[in-house]
């Protein structure tokens, strides 16, 4: 089973903002900031051209707290941590797979404990290293976005269009409704009723009350952020595992929920698709995964595809010295 | 009714008149705008950049990430820039070079990733950019020698960056994504000319800030570099933007709400927007910001 990786972006105003806290408030402090990021889930289909939804911060993500943040119109918000690094050398000797394994563990811890059920965005947690080279005007960055690696086996069927589940436009306007009503989490559990015109979405902290009432129609929905017409977005990997591990879910129902910008701005489900998965969970005991020490993946490539960082150069947007050579 | 609800007690409105809007009236088509397209938002500004005129927290209106996906010159697309590169893919506009894609120093060893699994067919490997690569003029020297030499990154190698079998790669030129532009784009008040007035800001496709000369690109001939301009944004400390100058918007518009008005519709201050957008697509037409609708009176 394959998944497209996390796109990153990283808007101009994040570092104007980094730069000025670095130099008023951080200062050579380097310790782990909260960060809140943000994405759409992708679009496909007519009208628009396809964008994928990218993970997003920007200047006000700094320091902010995901309960408060408030993101642009339809984005999902995800929690991240920002390690600054003061120096290009530090950047460089931070040990990328230890911090990819911890970030790992943490989400297996938490999809352990339960902490993951209820507050599921902790499964779409990312890293970002920075090192803000001021004199120059110059980012170096590397997102991490961890997936716990192979403690499951995940294989999947082409996927359906979504018209195949919900066939009536009545059931996707419900579905559609009903998210929203949610408050559009980054994961969720829908049900359609296979006569039409029946809907039902809940949160996956009432899997148990959920599964009970509707068994094997239940759909695994998550927001996709993914525009590929055949793979599904990165987030479905932890959710996958949870679902392995913590529902013991072996076969099920994948909802890549997917939208584009319609008629008047608003969004439209319709290209969303549905992915058929079969997972097997580790079989080890409940203390043994407990003890476990998970590896990690998920270092974003840089533009050329290599497993390197990025750069952004404001030199020519922001230093003072090279707008004053242009405007000669 | 949510026409009625917005419909303004025109005072001493001028805006069929003369094509320009009071502050009152440039908040109500503002919020009629959020209202039939969420993705446009208001912004407030800080008490440093706030303007008396205008509620705190309705200053300026903003829509992020806009795709952007073709340049102006692909609109007339000739073909004179294909060529067919390994494996049969077809590789288009090979004769444009996205300015910005200089600024990017070499971060890698060129260790890219070689032909991935898909469905059983190999991926053909991502064309190698190096070719795009120019020397960077905007960087002066001495500055140059200061770059880290990036492909030292020891974890080039080591690094666990993927179990090959589930990572889709997706590569140039097969993919739109990568070739996709976004614009943040803002809608000021001008005071002065007492008309809305549109700012952008753009990025590449690697997410690097667009240049001028590379936001030019996205804009109509007849009006790059004479009506638009890069100048600070009023509320964005001093980041330069790309902004279409406001002097002709007035007449512009009153010559769109003509049109409107002869075709035999009545239309209302709260829907100037609307056609202030419509008239903006005719001098930035890459820019898919227009998800509006027709005005129907």
């Amino acid at each position: 089973m394959q998944f497209v990786p996390w796109i990153s972006f990283v808007d101009v105003s994040f570092w104007t903002d980094l730069a000025k806290k670095k130099l008023e408030e951080y200062k050579l402090n380097g310790e782990r900031r909260k960060l809140a990021g943000f994405y759409a889930v992708g679009s496909s289909g007519q009208g628009i051209r396809e964008v994928a939804g990218r993970l997003c911060v920007k200047g006000s993500s700094l320091d902010a707290d995901v309960a408060t943040f408030e993101p642009p119109a339809f984005n999902i918000i995800t929690p991240g941590s920002l390690l600054n690094f003061n120096t290009i050398e530090e950047f460089k000797e931070a040990d990328k797979n230890d911090l990819q394994d911890t970030a790992a563990q943490e989400i297996w811890n938490d999809v352990l404990s339960g902490r993951a059920e209820a507050n599921t965005s902790l499964l779409n947690r990312f890293l970002l290293l920075t090192h803000a080279d001021l004199k120059n005007w110059r980012f170096y960055y590397w997102f991490c976005f961890p997936a716990v690696l192979h403690l499951s086996a995940m294989t999947s069927d082409p996927p359906a269009p979504m018209s195949s589940i919900l066939t009536t436009a009545d059931q996707r306007a419900a579905l559609q409704q009903a998210v929203s009503d949610l408050g559009r989490p980054p994961f969720f559990l829908a049900m359609a009723s296979k006569c039409g015109g029946f809907v039902e979405v809940a949160s996956i902290s009432d899997w148990n009350a959920f599964n009970q009432k509707h068994g094997n129609n239940v759909l695994l929905g998550f927001m996709d952020p993914s525009s590929h017409a055949q793979f599904p977005g990165w987030p479905l990997r932890n959710f996958l595992l949870l679902a392995a591990v913590r529902w013991r879910l072996t076969r099920c129902h994948v909802l890549c929920y997917r939208e584009r910008i319609g008629p008047g701005g608003l969004p439209d489900m319709s290209p969303s698709i549905v992915l058929p998965v079969s997972v097997t969970a580790p079989d080890i005991s409940l203390s043994a995964r407990e003890e476990l020490k998970v590896k990690g993946l998920g270092w974003e490539r840089n533009a050329r595809g290599s497993a390197a960082p990025r750069v952004m150069d404001l030199g020519a947007t922001l230093d003072p010295r090279q707008l004053a050579d242009k405007a000669v | 009714n949510v026409a009625e609800y917005f419909t303004p007690v025109l005072g001493s409105s001028q805006f069929k008149e003369k094509g320009v809007l009071t502050p009152e009236e440039f908040v109500l088509a503002g919020d009629l705008l959020c209202y039939k397209c969420p993705t446009w938002s208001w912004r407030g500004g800080d008490s440093n950049t706030n303007k008396p005129y205008l509620p705190p927290d309705k200053q300026y209106l903003v829509t992020d990430r806009v795709p952007c996906v073709k340049r102006k010159d692909a609109l007339e697309y000739s073909g004179k820039d294909e060529r067919v590169i390994e494996d049969d893919w077809l590789e288009t506009h090979t004769g444009e070079v996205s300015q910005s894609a200089v600024d990017v120093p070499d971060m890698g060893g060129g260790e890219g990733p070689s032909g991935m699994d898909v469905e059983g067919q190999d991926v053909p490997p991502p064309v190698d950019m190096t070719s795009y690569i120019k020397p960077h003029a905007a960087i002066s020297n001495d500055t140059e020698d200061d770059v880290p030499d990036m492909a030292d990154f020891q974890d080039a190698d080591n690094l666990v960056t993927a179990d090959d079998h589930t990572y889709i790669v997706q590569n140039e030129p097969e993919d739109n994504i990568v070739r996709t532009r976004t614009y943040d784009v803002s809608i000021t008040y001008d005071k002065y000319y007492q008309v809305p007035r549109i700012w952008l800001f753009g990025y590449d496709e690697r997410q690097q800030p667009l240049s001028t000369e590379a936001v030019f690109e996205d804009v109509s001939q007849d009006h790059a570099k004479k009506t638009v301009t890069m100048e600070a944004h009023p509320y964005k400390g001093g980041l330069p933007y790309a902004s279409i100058h406001p002097c002709r918007h007035a007449e512009a518009m009153k010559r769109i709400i003509d049109n409107v008005e002869d075709a035999g519709k009545q239309l209302r201050v709260d829907q100037y927007l609307f056609l202030f957008l419509k008239f903006m697509s005719s001098v930035i037409p890459t820019i898919e910001y227009d998800y509006t609708f027709g005005v129907d009176g």
